[in-house]
């Protein structure tokens, strides 16, 4: 073999030239290191929710699939007389509607099996006075995927090469900024977003996160800090739609929500069910479909037998909703909310006197037609923008928002 | 763990590292006790009832060894039944571990009985320390010195670079070297070979193997359900399963020998550049070279080989390239690789005896590439009726199908296409013109670039190196050092999705 020829000198000199790359990654992946730690991704959950709760702080991580395992931590450690559970679509709902405790479980329920999990969890936390189950039309569709990954639900490991390489990986594609980086490296404890806590690097960079009280709401793409990505629903009505269509019913699935319901009762919950409403302009092309979309209205007929206390919404017309009020074709934003809030008081006395109806009134009165009403995370100078690209005139401020 | 993972690159190998470099000028046997233990740690890490099984294994190989060699001593003629009783441990142990189930499945659906399986845990490399062993013990019986240190013995079982795929060491190259006190001495060219080589392996492994599997995976899995494969998609799975089991193979081989290197140790070359072989013999003689003369020294030849008659050798031949694909899985569409890998075998046999006419060398690359192609269908099928359904495809059995987008291209030739009933589809197997260019320049990778070995200018006891290069060999300059280096980090950067070695299954 010709490199036993080698001499010495020449082959220490190569491993020193292949080292010395390697040595500057080791730095790097330190710096890393030190800015995760900084940032707070690297904290337990358990600490993220003390401190949220402390300095009130958002949590929003770029690194971790954490959703169900961060709001299992939250059940435990934020006690709540009334919870909302469901999807990505259960999120706006903020402490700020309720007169009593309030936590939101949004994007624990993704799909009846995780509805499952999530309900075993709240039972396992102390049974709450009222769950409000919000359902999404396409679950009973047999097309749609329903499997739970055990990493969907396990809390992730928090310091794994993967986290480490992230920052790096992202300074490489322009994901994150050097300045970004430093100012973290020296900022308090924890860093600020504008004038608000935030912990984990998407909290850090874009603002947006969790709230103490679990609920999310969409600053980046509201305030337009990012380009917006459903412009004209142009997403909702393409590849959505694609998605969510189907013919087939999943019996079984029925069977998981109405055992779902039936456990919370059974322990002294009151479970009032809701199927949110989608954005005007989809429920038209959905409706102008029906063939395609056979399992909602199966799943809109049985959910009407199966809860006498369900409340179906998916008509946005029934609420007077606007496209304007809608995060994008299919998640409705704190407007939507009040409407919604407001109708089920009407006909449940127990939600009527949780709520704080005051409140839900003036946001309807003073800020129609826009998605966000009541948000503490915004920055002074940052106003609502037409971020659907409908020209939507996003007038009027909420006094405490 | 696996070569081309964070807990491998990022701790265990650092660690080690840095513990031998440590041990530099300590004695030799304080560097044998670190690499038996991290070897061992190692492999405790798929699961620590691994460990218990190789130690037994080790130990019990160990003692008929040393009996073996004490009754050549005294010419005790019970020495062949003790050979015979080793082999029949070592090929139980195998047995019982690895194919205990597919006999029991057999027997089920031979004789419609209903025997419930054992579901056996399969322990990760037994294959590879099982055949080791017994080679270890027919060379004790045949005359070999037995090893008289369990610690050595172990190291040369356990040798992490090569314990889980291989290559299959035989006893006297490596102990030579352990016992010129080499294992775990760093001397900086053969560090600086090891880097190199293992980079270029870590390279092959995570850039492409793992890239690759993204075509052949779902294809494979399509067949599996049972979908009626086009002819472009089912040769899409095929060929892309070509690539992704070269880079694999070729990445672990690389890596090992790199490792191997890096702490002082020569391991045998185990590939060669086997889709530029001009025959299947040939191909044999590049692919897993070491399983290849293992067969051939512990099988072939005792079987008579080709010294009893041309019916015979073809006989024989069947049998080693039967079990041979019998020790890759315990399955049936293994069994069939290897048969149809006999086959040719026999074939290219009697075609050299009977005819004196050679087809041109780029023509026998091509016909022996196309055949692998097609064996490689039941190897990665796992079951006949997958293979069969991708070969329905390839053979153009389900027709062919265009993704649909390719339609405008042809213009005013349309109708003509559709009238050679060609669908348009929508194909997520097929990637359009964009795979073939792919395809077409990993061909070039496989068929023009010197295998890693040549370009390195590694040999290992004069073993095989017939490749003349068509590049200018590796030199221990700064900017081939930067140059790799970057490779390796790239490779850190993208293996995030990396699998595992398909050979760590066998």
């Amino acid at each position: 073999m010709h490199s036993d020829l080698l001499p010495n000198s020449a082959a220490k000199r190569y491993l020193m030239f292949w080292a010395l790359p390697l040595v500057l990654l080791f730095f790097a992946v330190l710096v890393s290191a030190l800015f995760l730690w900084r940032s707070g991704e690297l904290r337990s959950l358990e600490s993220i929710v003390g401190i949220q709760e402390e300095q009130n702080a958002l949590y929003g991580t770029a690194i971790y699939s954490d959703d169900h395992p961060y709001k299992q931590v939250l059940l435990l450690n934020r006690p709540a007389e009334l919870v909302m559970l469901g999807s990505s679509r259960a999120l706006p709902a903020v402490q700020q509607m309720f007169r009593v405790p309030f936590t939101n479980l949004g994007r624990m329920a993704n799909s009846t099996r995780h509805l499952e999990i999530a309900v075993d969890d709240i039972l396992a936390s102390g049974a709450p006075k009222i769950v409000v189950m919000m359902l999404d039309f396409w679950w009973l569709n047999a097309e749609t995927y329903e499997a739970v990954s055990p990493t969907d639900i396990a809390p992730p490991q928090r310091l794994s090469p993967e986290a480490l390489l992230a920052p790096l990986k992202w300074l490489v594609e322009g994901k994150l900024t050097l300045t970004e980086v430093v100012r973290t490296l020296v900022a308090d404890d924890p860093p600020l977003y504008g004038n608000v806590p935030v912990l984990g690097i998407r909290g850090l960079t874009r603002g947006t996160g969790f709230a103490p009280d679990g609920s999310r709401s969409d600053q980046e793409t509201v305030y337009g800090r990012s380009p917006a990505r459903d412009v004209g629903f142009a997403i909702s009505l393409s590849e959505a739609f694609e998605d969510w269509d189907g013919e087939q019913v999943d019996l079984e699935r029925l069977k998981r929500i109405y055992e779902s319901i039936r456990r919370l009762e059974e322990a002294g919950t009151t479970v009032i069910t809701v199927m949110p409403p989608v954005a005007p302009t989809v429920y038209k092309a959905m409706r102008d479909a029906p063939e395609r979309f056979a399992t909602v209205w199966a799943f809109q007929e049985f959910m009407t037998k199966l809860n006498q206390h369900h409340f179906d919404f998916l008509n946005p017309a029934l609420l007077d909703a606007e496209d304007c009020e809608f995060l994008d074709g299919y998640h409705g934003g704190q407007l939507v909310f009040a409407r919604m809030l407001l109708a089920i008081a009407r006909a449940e006395s127990s939600m009527s006197s949780a709520l704080d109806l005051d409140l839900l009134h003036a946001m309807i009165d003073c800020c129609s037609g826009r998605a966000m009403a009541l948000d503490i995370y915004r920055r002074p100078t940052e106003r609502e923008v037409d971020f659907l690209g409908l020209g939507c005139p996003k007038t009027g401020v909420m006094k405490s928002g | 763990m696996i070569f081309s993972s964070y807990p491998f690159l990022l701790i265990f190998l650092p660690v080690l590292l840095v513990v031998l470099a440590a041990l530099q000028r300590a004695g030799s046997l304080s560097r044998c006790y670190v690499l038996v233990i991290a070897s061992l740690g190692f492999y405790a890490w798929y699961d620590w009832r691994y460990l218990a099984l190789i130690l037994i294994s080790a130990i019990v190989n160990f003692h008929i060894a040393r009996a073996l060699e004490h009754r050549a001593i005294r010419k005790d003629p019970g020495r062949k039944s003790l050979l015979i009783g080793g082999i029949v441990f070592n090929l139980g142990l195998l047995g019982y571990f690895k194919y205990v189930d597919f006999l029991l499945a057999s027997v089920n659906s031979l004789l419609a009985t209903e025997f419930p399986l054992l579901n056996v845990l399969l322990p990760i490399g037994i294959s590879f320390f099982t055949f080791q062993q017994i080679a270890y013990l027919i060379d004790v019986h045949d005359g070999t010195e037995a090893e008289s240190s369990f610690p050595m013995y172990l190291l040369f079982i356990s040798f992490f670079p090569q314990l889980i795929a291989g290559p299959i060491v035989h006893h006297r190259g490596f102990m030579q070297q352990v016992r010129h006190g080499l294992a775990g001495l760093y001397k900086a060219p053969l560090v600086a070979a090891g880097v190199t080589i293992f980079t270029l392996g870590l390279a092959k492994k995570v850039l492409f193997a793992d890239q690759i599997a993204k075509w052949s995976t779902p294809v494979f899995d399509a067949a599996s359900q049972g979908i009626d494969l086009p002819l472009l998609e089912s040769w899409t799975g095929a060929i892309s399963y070509t690539f992704q089991i070269y880079f694999d193979f070729s990445g672990y081989s690389d890596m090992a020998i790199g490792l191997g290197l890096i702490f002082g140790l020569r391991l045998p070359i185990n590939f060669l550049s086997p889709y530029k072989a001009v025959s299947i013999t040939d191909f044999w003689r590049r692919w897993h070279i070491t399983l290849s003369s293992f067969l051939r020294d512990y099988l072939y030849i005792p079987l008579g080989g080709n010294k009893k008659g041309r019916p015979r050798q073809y006989v024989n031949l069947m049998i080693v390239m039967l079990l041979g694909g019998l020790w890759h899985g315990a399955g049936w569409s293994f069994v069939v690789w290897g048969g149809l890998h006999g086959v040719a075998l026999m074939l290219n046999r009697a075609w050299t005896r009977l005819t004196r006419f050679r087809l041109p060398a780029q023509f026998s690359i091509l016909l022996t590439f196309v055949f692998v192609i097609f064996a490689w269908v039941p190897f990665r099928a796992g079951n006949m009726e997958s293979a069969v359904e991708i070969w329905r495809g390839m053979v153009g059995l389900n027709g062919i199908a265009l993704p649909e987008n390719y339609a405008d291209r042809f213009g005013a030739l349309l109708p003509l296409v559709a009238g050679l009933d060609i669908q348009f589809v929508d194909t997520h197997l097929f990637h359009g013109v964009n795979q073939l260019m792919v395809f077409a320049g990993l061909l070039a990778v496989v068929w023009l670039l010197p295998n890693s070995v040549k370009f390195i200018g590694y040999t290992f006891e004069g073993g095989p190196c017939t490749d003349r290069p068509t590049l200018p060999g590796w030199r221990p300059l700064p900017l081939w050092a930067l140059g790799i280096s970057a490779t390796f980090i790239l490779a850190l950067y993208y293996m995030n999705s990396a699998g595992e070695f398909l050979y760590y299954a066998f």
